[in-house]
This record gives C-alpha cells, sequence and structure tokens, in this order.
C-alpha cells in the first residue's frame, strides 16, 4: 500500500462525500460516494454504499454502488460489487462476485451494451 | 536588527544566560533583550519589537514561548527566529539543529522559510502536532468539510509538520488516528481479538485524512496536548493557517 493520501482505516464509519482527497485505501465503512483522480483499493473489512468513481479500482471488501473506472476494475477473489458498473478493462478473479449491469467503452471509445447496438454494428460489415 | 524574547527561567543558572548572550555577541547578532512576566507577557514583547522596527523577532525558550511569539508572527514581514531550551524534540527538527549554539548559527545565516502553524479554536499556534491524551480508547465524531467519520480512538494527532513525516501536502493538517473495535471492551469482542479474523491484515486500524480544517466531539471530554502541554479540549477546532511566518530555519551547509 505505497504512496496512499488517504486511509479509512477499520472499525471507523465514514458518512458523506470523499472527493479530491487522491489515492484512497478503505478499510472501514462509507456511506456516500467517493471519487477519486487517481485508485481506490476497496479493503478486505470494507463497506462501501454509495457510487465510487477512480481511475483504477481494486476490490477486495464490498461495494453497493455504481462503480466507475476509466482505466481498471479489478474484483478480487474476497470481493463484491452489487451494483452496475462502468470500466474500461474490467477483471473478475475467482471467487468474486458481481452482480449488476456492465458498461465498457469500446475501441472507439462508444460504449456497446445493448443487441441492437450490436446489430447495426453487423449490418455495416457486409457493405464493405 | 534583533529582538530577543528570552525566557530566562529555561536556563540552567544564571551562568548560561550571560553564555548565550555571549555566543550571540560573537556571531554578530546581539540585539536588544526582553524577558516576559506576568506584566509584560511574550506576545505584547512580540509585538512591541515589531512597532519598534526590528527586521527580526527571536525566541529564546520552551514550545509555550514559541508558540505564543508565533501566534503574533503569522503574516508579519518580519522574521521570526528560534533558540530552543528545553524545548521539545519537533521544535528542533523543524528548525533544523540539534542544540541551541545550532540555532543561533541558524540565526546568523538566515535561511527563511515561509512556514504554516496549525491553530485551535483559532486561538493556540502548534508548529508540529497536537493529540487528544486517550488514556483509555474513546469514541469520537470527526467532521470534516465533506464528511464525518465516527470510530473509536486509541490514538489520534493531528499534524502540521509531524517530525520524520514526508508531508505531502505543505498546506493541509495530517489527521492520523488508530482505531479500535468499538466491541473490544467486552468479554466477546477480547475473545474475537484473541482469536483473531482470518486475512485481516495489521494496521489496517489506521486511518490518515489531509484537510484544512476540522472540528472534533466527544461524548466525555478529551483534552488536547501540544507537546505534552494541555491546551485546550473538546469539542474543538481545528485550522491550518491560512497565513504563514517567515522562520528562520538551517540553511545548507552551515557548519
Amino acid at each position: 500500500m505505497e504512496n496512499v493520501d488517504t486511509i479509512i482505516g477499520l472499525n471507523v464509519n465514514l458518512k458523506g462525500n470523499l472527493k479530491n482527497q487522491g489515492s484512497i485505501q478503505v478499510n472501514g465503512s462509507v456511506e456516500g460516494e467517493i471519487r477519486s483522480d487517481d485508485n481506490v483499493n476497496v479493503g478486505e473489512t470494507a463497506i462501501i454504499k454509495g457510487p465510487v468513481s477512480a481511475k483504477v479500482v481494486e476490490v477486495s471488501g464490498m461495494i453497493k454502488g455504481l462503480v466507475e473506472a476509466t482505466e481498471k476494475l479489478e474484483i478480487n477473489p474476497t470481493g463484491k460489487v452489487i451494483g452496475d458498473i462502468n470500466v474500461k478493462t474490467l477483471i473478475i478473479k475467482q471467487g468474486a462476485i458481481f452482480v449488476g449491469k456492465s458498461t465498457m467503452p469500446d475501441q472507439a471509445g462508444d460504449a456497446i451494451n445493448t443487441k441492437e447496438q450490436k446489430e447495426e454494428v453487423e449490418e455495416i460489415k457486409p457493405e464493405k | 536588527m534583533y529582538y530577543y524574547i528570552f525566557d530566562v527561567r529555561k536556563c540552567k543558572n544564571r551562568r548560561q544566560i550571560e553564555t548565550i548572550k555571549d555566543h550571540l555577541t560573537d556571531l554578530g547578532i546581539s540585539g536588544e533583550f526582553a524577558v516576559p512576566d506576568r506584566i509584560r507577557p511574550a506576545r505584547d514583547l512580540a509585538e512591541q519589537g515589531v512597532f519598534k522596527g526590528y527586521s527580526t523577532i527571536v525566541a529564546i525558550g520552551a514550545d509555550d514561548l514559541i508558540d505564543e511569539v508565533a501566534s503574533v508572527m503569522l503574516s508579519k514581514q518580519q522574521v521570526f527566529g528560534v533558540v530552543p531550551l528545553g524545548a521539545s524534540e519537533n521544535i528542533y527538527k523543524i528548525i533544523g539543529a540539534n542544540t541551541w549554539e545550532e540555532a543561533a548559527v541558524n540565526l546568523r545565516y538566515r535561511r527563511v522559510t515561509d512556514t504554516r502553524v496549525g491553530i485551535i479554536n483559532e486561538q493556540h499556534v502548534f508548529f508540529s502536532y497536537c493529540e487528544l491524551a486517550l488514556e483509555r480508547p474513546a469514541s469520537v465524531t470527526v467532521e470534516f468539510e465533506d464528511f464525518v467519520l465516527q470510530a473509536k480512538a486509541k490514538e489520534f494527532f493531528i499534524a502540521n509538520q509531524f517530525p520524520n513525516f514526508v508531508k505531502k501536502f505543505p498546506d493541509k493538517l495530517d489527521v492520523i488516528m488508530k482505531s479500535v473495535d468499538p466491541k473490544s471492551t467486552t468479554l466477546w469482542g477480547k475473545l474475537r481479538k484473541a482469536i483473531g479474523v482470518p486475512g485481516v491484515t495489521k494496521d489496517i486500524d489506521l486511518t490518515l485524512v489531509r484537510t484544512d480544517g476540522l472540528r472534533i466531539f466527544s461524548p466525555r471530554q478529551l483534552q488536547i496536548k501540544v507537546d505534552g502541554r494541555l491546551a485546550a479540549k473538546t469539542p474543538a477546532t481545528f485550522g491550518i493557517s491560512q497565513k504563514t511566518i517567515r522562520l528562520i530555519t538551517k540553511k545548507s551547509g552551515n557548519a
């Protein structure tokens, strides 16, 4: 856990919005929004109820809420994410739990999350 | 040029008073000396030194004198020097000296650093850090600008400058807390702790938050100490000065 700017320790309850606090390590409980331009690491003992938005989100505890990661979301074996996610890269390890809808930008940067959009792409292909 | 506020009570004997004055004279930085007392406290003397036009105000003494003079020097154009006598280790580290003699040499070379200080209840100034005096864990509620923390704390520090701890954000206070399981005082809580929770690593009871200001509340009144001295009691507000003190610190290459 190097170069962490903010740490919420075990048995600490946070209510409110944790924003502009650099890279964040959570080991306690948070009710509210977490927003970082850097990384957010959710420890095994952490429980977060609320949206999480960061560059990289690594989950070993629990998040109940929307998760947005501009680079990567990694759910470790002890991790649980209950809620929708909007991430560029997704890693779900064996044993992890994810319940929700996943949205991922494609190479062009547009989100592909419906069957209709996939059919449009297939129709364009024969013309080429 | 130099105005010295000298707490002579911190000297071992009368001879040391003269030794200090002679040493400053030998360095070529002698000046006017004033001794604070009940009628003229250090704060008033510092104002007087500024009013008289001295360019450097120096506190010779321990942390209480240094903090009192520092509170006057906030946002002043005059430079603030420190010669620690009976002061905490923190003060020595902040000015970059190991002894009062080295601190006097620092005054000669005059490397000036713009330094912020911590403030308790908009009154009490602290250079280094303050702490909650916790003989046993206590429930605390800490209010920040956008969120509130609640925990049972066994250690609690608010640092402006923590010796040997690199300050990443110079314009913020570092709030450092070690928390305990709220149930740990019960027999069951103690058993759980003794057995242990699998997969939990050490030091995850550490909390670190950087902030401009905070307020602390607690069910039972807790003492707030600065360098071991009682400064305030909860509930209390803490902030970092927006103004700076022009503090003389060690110049690199000092002999």
